[in-house]
């Protein structure tokens, strides 16, 4: 059974001027159930009243059921805002009752809902354990909760309430009691069914839901959102949702996109839309909440947010991961993977760079860095030679005393010359390099350029580490 | 993790450098031989793992990977163009505990920032350096290995300045093979320019041996 988390201040939900929901900071102030608009904004003028809106409660109740198909295929919903799940093959999998409970739990919480669990081995047993919010996993067990539950509980008992009260049956014992063909003729067939389905003398038959082929999913806020950090709290009610929907699908997304409406004012400003692309297709929602954080933390809205949505374009068929027999100690592949498109998501794929070598002579042509891709670096035969480890962005160019070199201190030649003389296409460079050793014994990379036509000048190129 | 300098693993405690740990290397700049003091260790890494080079001084040269023992594919080099992403970035790594080695060149660092990736360091066995100026030597640190690193004719001087176990004031020098590659092309300064051309034989005149 699902419920709303109220916010802290005082709320007050009205269907027809009349108060049906009320938070209970709102209770303190006085108000009660059923009280007009009127009423109650004299007696706490304060309290935020909002209108009932049908469309976004079935929206709500949609994507619980949506964020819920993680667990199990078999999904159905219930009167009463409840979903009824047939968790009979997923027990093992996710660890037990218990632990399944706290995961459902969890997750419902993550979508701004209060759930109150029931488990039993009936379904319309489970809806009224629900109630009671306890886990009765055999048949004895529960008869015996059902026998002392209020009769009203049960919706087709409702209608005769008055007829129980007369004859003294308050509980649903005490109506299993009574004689079934004077029951049936008094109240019909349809509560007979449903007490026989509680106590799983008569079948129940559900039609599941089904998840849509494709997600896309809108979430209209209450309220505008200025920073891009608070829309995280709604877009991760949206990846519950999404990995729910994959695991239904069996299916990993590799390409994500947050689309930001943002408010209309006098012109209409196109959605800010995040892209999220996955260098390995997953599934699991921490991971897209943590790539979401860093990228909404780096971002600068022109204007406010009225609504968010979540799109999974391109999803594939889930892999199912392949254990080996002893765990790798430094982290397996997909391990690494995810490490590398963290760190791309906040510091920019311009920032995170592999080798990627360039066959050319020139060291700073040769010398070329990529942002890191699927493919690993690929390395062109190249002579191995002794070059430092650091080369400098731009050579620095070096003043000459007594015929030698001087960098900080006078250089003294350890190596060289080695001419290289080469990029006739674009900028000639003809070099002769060597390396030189100041006082301290640190070694440099030195050069000295001898294009036609120009002054002979040294300059620094490296450094050896 | 040995260091491949047995001089060196002979006073650091425990016999090599300390894995899962902080340890800081404090150099005057660039070039004070501490890339070439880590070589050896660097190349016993696990093969797949990569290593982060992060926020480095100035553009490392793939070419001198290539010379090494550590492939340059794996590397990675990070520069994240504010301080404190570059914190994030370096406790993502070590929290990870994917990376094979996390080399990490900070030149202004808050004590607390230090003590944080101590922390992160201590999750994993990746082998974390942080390579800081000469200056921070007079600050305290958590680190608890700390060296520094001065360029000395044949190698490099390490000095201790913090370690588990008794104080040790004299630097060690350490020995390391300027070029363990021999040079490209011989080195000609010395050769005489103008060579005389060697003396061609005479062509000898065909004998008169088929004679008839």
């Amino acid at each position: 059974m699902l419920h709303t988390s109220w916010p802290t201040e005082a709320v007050v939900v009205l269907e027809h001027e009349c108060a049906i929901a009320l938070s209970p900071q709102a209770i303190d102030l006085g108000l009660q159930g059923g009280m007009r608009r009127n009423s109650m904004s004299a007696l706490a003028p304060g309290v935020l009243m909002l209108e009932r809106q049908p469309l976004r409660e079935t929206d709500t109740r949609d994507g619980a059921a949506l964020a819920l198909l993680q667990y199990t295929p078999e999904l159905t919903h219930a009167d009463e805002d409840s979903l009824l799940l047939s968790v009979a093959a997923s027990l093992r999998l996710f660890g037990g009752p218990r632990a399944l409970c706290r995961r459902i739990r969890n997750t419902v919480a993550a979508l701004g809902l209060n759930a109150q669990l029931g488990m039993a081995p009936t379904a319309t047993g489970a809806w009224l354990m629900a109630r009671r919010g306890r886990r009765v996993m055999r048949r004895e067990p529960l008869v015996r909760h059902l026998a002392n539950m209020p009769c009203t509980w049960l919706p087709a008992a409702r209608p005769h309430r008055d007829w129980f009260d007369g004859l003294g049956c308050r509980t649903l014992g005490a109506i299993r009691a009574l004689p079934r063909a004077g029951l049936q003729r008094r109240c019909g067939k349809p509560l007979i069914k449903a007490l026989d389905a509680a106590h799983g003398e008569a079948p129940e038959l559900f039609e599941w839901v089904v998840a849509p082929a494709s997600f896309s999913r809108r979430v209209e806020l209450i309220a505008r959102i200025d920073h891009a950090e608070a829309a995280l709290f709604v877009a991760r009610h949206l990846v519950e949702q999404l990995c729910g929907w994959l695991a239904a699908q069996q299916r990993a997304v590799s390409q994500i996109t947050l689309v930001l409406e943002h408010e209309r004012g006098r012109h209409a400003i196109a959605p800010t839309l995040v892209d999220i692309a996955l260098a390995e297709p997953a599934w699991q929602p921490e991971h897209l909440v943590r790539l979401l954080r860093e990228r909404l933390g780096r971002l600068e809205l022109g204007a406010p947010i009225i609504q968010i949505g979540l799109d999974a374009p391109d999803s594939v068929a889930f892999a199912p991961p392949s254990e080996s027999l002893f765990p790798e100690p430094g982290g397996t592949p997909a391990d690494r993977r995810r490490l590398v498109e963290l760190l791309t998501a906040r510091l920019g794929s311009d920032q995170v760079l592999q080798v990627a070598p360039r066959a050319d002579y020139r060291p700073e042509v040769a010398n070329h860095w990529a942002p890191i891709g699927d493919r690993p670096p690929s390395l062109p035969e190249a002579p191995v030679a002794d070059r430092p480890f650091w080369l400098l962005d731009i050579p620095i160019p070096l003043v000459v005393r007594d015929n030698r070199p001087l960098y900080r201190t006078p250089l003294r030649k350890v190596a060289g010359p080695e001419r290289i003389e080469t990029g006739w296409w674009d900028g000639l460079a003809v070099r002769d390099y060597f390396v030189y050793e100041d006082e301290h014994a640190t070694r440099y990379w030195l050069y000295q350029d001898r294009s036609p036509g120009a002054d002979i000048k040294w300059f620094l190129h490296g450094i050896f580490g | 993790m040995d260091t491949g300098h047995p001089t060196l693993s002979a006073e650091l405690p425990g016999g090599g450098w300390p894995q899962g740990s902080l340890t800081e290397l404090l150099t005057a700049g660039p070039g004070a031989g501490e890339l070439r003091l880590l070589q050896a260790a660097l190349a016993k890494l696990p093969v797949q793992q990569p290593i982060v080079l992060l926020q480095p001084p100035h553009i490392p040269h793939i070419a001198a990977w290539r010379a090494w023992q550590p492939a340059p594919e794996r590397l990675l080099w990070l520069r994240p163009t504010q301080a404190n992403d570059a914190l994030w970035a370096a406790d993502q790594v070590l929290r990870s505990g994917c990376c094979a080695a996390l080399l990490f060149w900070a030149r202004n660092i808050r004590p607390e920032s230090l003590r944080r990736l101590h922390v992160a360091a201590q999750g994993s066995d990746t082998l974390f350096f942080m390579l800081r100026p000469l200056s921070a030597a007079s600050q305290s640190s958590p680190a608890p290995l700390r060296l520094t690193l001065k360029s000395a004719v044949g190698g490099v001087e390490v000095g201790i300045v913090k370690r588990r176990g008794p104080a040790r004031e004299q630097p060690l020098h350490i020995a390391l093979d300027i070029s363990a590659l021999p040079p490209l092309y011989p080195d000609v300064s010395d050769a005489p320019v103008d060579l005389r051309t060697p003396v061609a034989a005479e062509p000898r005149r065909a004998a008169h041996v088929l004679a008839h």
